[in-house]
């Protein structure tokens, strides 16, 4: 039985992989091209939701900020790619670029530096203060972008091109998205390592009881710090990839209900799993598709079809049959 | 022998209530030093100065002559200090194995020793079990491991029998015996027959103050002593 049951966790998402793979074919197929944009962005939005993981799921940190992060990021690659084409500097010193490894790279840079500098002030407080702290740190940015003018401010910044990779054809769908895939998974390799790893060890301690870990000499807010600024990288990461796909960015990529529907993604597919974020962004992405295909009110259906799901899946869609 | 842990005239208030009362105590290398005294009297407060967690109003703390006062938790742990809580606090979603590795990797020494440590506290046979499926009884012997993989001079056992039946109790002396001269203890207990069966020498915190310290023999026979904690016998 428990064999059985390895098996099934090993086999789901290797068959996943597969149709993933596949999906830009059987896209064609079907005649439905939009298909291979929605699950890119469904990736992009998994990258993110696994990034607030490691300070959720993995920290035990209810970050209701990390919009500001995956924005940063976008931001980071927007702002780049648009001195690139227009042959300026960024703050009179540094030369844009549309080279993506160039702007994930900055990504990555600049949502690091915002995460370690309100991680630091936020993780002073615990509770119901840090998600509120986080919150407030967020919408400052939000509306520092919006009163942005130089990058478009309210209206956000269109993109000429996708950024460049290694002379790919970014502008082909089936193209960006593989690229995508392979973000997501090295991303998601990173993740498995670091749970396993000494730091995800600690960092589990703390999730479970910090008094404990203290008491043994380890620098909590150390780890959590850390662990708050790799988790916000991540989310920088996504928003470079979500700024090339749609060639847009704006402050609404740093809105709170970003940071809501990030959190939403965790507790559906399993906060603390691998896989769980992913499959979460995956899920609420997918109904949000399909119903709104249906009717123009289908966060009515929405809602209650969450709570179904969050109440007969506890623990989150990637827990199913595993041992409480 | 030399003096390990020093605390010197310690005072901690809450409010109008003193809780430490200038407490001066100390803890040499290799005994057992038992601190008894009714519930509320300020023994695990006394424990959670001495560790950092709690802030002392005046008064200090060393250890082998180093100051502890400025230092963090983190950094007390590091020189040398350890404790158990009294209600056992552990990780629940890890095995007891990984309990204890987690207290190594903190100082950096290899997981794999934690069966060492497991063993020493006689959970050896448990490593491989989840905290949540532990008996209260081997809680309290994983917190004894945790706190050896910490590899401290000093280690400070707040109430190791509390909840234990008779023969974990004995198990447990058995097992803090095994300790003795390895590592110093400031034993906080209020099993007498754990402790006189223990200390080399015991202290009596009253209202936050020592109003008594000495072997089990002079403990024992002291009136004040005898009225504040141990009881009078009627004659």
């Amino acid at each position: 039985m428990r064999d059985t049951q390895k098996h099934i966790r090993i086999a789901l998402p290797v068959a996943a992989l597969a149709l993933l793979v596949a999906l830009p074919f059987l896209a064609q197929l079907a005649g439905q091209p939009a298909l291979v944009t929605l699950a890119t962005r469904m990736m992009i939005l998994g990258l993110a939701a696994s990034a607030l993981n490691i300070a959720l799921g993995f920290g035990g940190l209810i970050s209701l900020g990390h919009a500001a992060f995956y924005g940063v990021g976008a931001y980071a690659a927007g702002i780049l790619t648009t001195h690139a084409a227009e042959g300026t500097l960024f703050l009179g010193l540094i030369p844009g670029s549309d080279q993506l490894l160039v702007n994930m790279a900055a990504a990555l840079l600049a949502s690091g530096l915002a995460a370690a500098i309100i991680g630091a002030l936020a993780l002073r407080t615990s509770g119901i203060q840090f998600i509120m702290i986080t919150l407030a740190f967020a919408q400052m940015l939000f509306f520092f972008f919006v009163a942005l003018k130089a990058y478009g401010g309210d209206d956000g910044l269109s993109l000429r091109r996708r950024n460049q990779l290694f002379g790919l054809n970014m502008r082909d769908d089936a193209t960006f998205f593989y690229v995508t895939l392979v973000v997501l998974l090295a991303w998601l390799g990173i993740c498995a390592r670091l749970l396993h790893s000494r730091f995800g060890l600690i960092l589990g301690g703390i999730r479970q009881s910090e008094r404990r870990m203290q008491a043994v000499g380890v620098d909590t807010f150390r780890y959590r710090w850390l662990a708050f600024v790799i988790s916000g990288m991540g989310a920088g990461l996504a928003g470079a990839l979500m700024a090339n796909l749609g060639r847009f960015v704006s402050p609404d990529m740093m809105h709170w209900t970003t940071s809501g529907e990030l959190l939403i993604m965790n507790v559906l597919g399993g906060a603390g799993t691998i896989l769980g974020p992913a499959i979460g962004a995956f899920a609420l992405i997918g109904f949000e598709a399909v119903l709104a295909g249906w009717t123009e009110h289908w966060q009515i259906i929405l809602g209650p079809l969450l709570v179904l799901m969050v109440l007969a899946f506890r623990g989150g869609l990637a827990r199913i049959g595993r041992r409480a | 022998m030399s003096v390990l842990l020093a605390i010197d005239d310690l005072v901690k208030n809450y409010g109008g209530l003193r809780v430490t009362d200038h407490v001066t105590l100390d803890v040499l290398g290799g005994e057992i030093h038992a601190l008894i005294g009714p519930n509320g009297a300020g023994k695990s407060t006394l424990i959670g100065q001495i560790m950092g967690e709690i802030k002392p109003d005046a008064g200090r703390i060393s250890l082998e002559g180093h100051a502890l006062d400025a230092l963090s938790q983190a950094a007390r742990v590091r020189r040398g200090l350890a404790r158990t809580f009294q209600t056992p606090d552990t990780l629940g979603e890890y095995t007891a194995q990984e309990n204890v590795a987690v207290a190594l990797l903190a100082r950096g020494a290899p997981a794999r020793d934690a069966a060492l440590y497991l063993d020493r506290a006689g959970l050896a046979a448990r490593a491989q079990m989840r905290v949540a499926d532990l008996s209260h009884g081997e809680r309290k012997q994983l917190e004894l491991a945790i706190a050896l993989a910490t590899h401290p001079r000093v280690l400070l056992l707040d109430e190791p029998m509390a909840g234990l039946g008779p023969t974990e109790s004995a198990q447990m002396v058995e097992i803090l015996r095994g300790l003795r001269g390895e590592v110093a203890m400031l034993l906080v207990e209020h099993d007498m027959k754990a402790v006189f069966a223990l200390a080399d020498r015991i202290s009596v915190l009253v209202y936050g103050a020592i109003i008594a310290s000495g072997d089990a023999a002079s403990i024992q026979a002291d009136p004040l002593v005898r009225e504040a904690y141990l009881g009078v016998e009627e004659a």
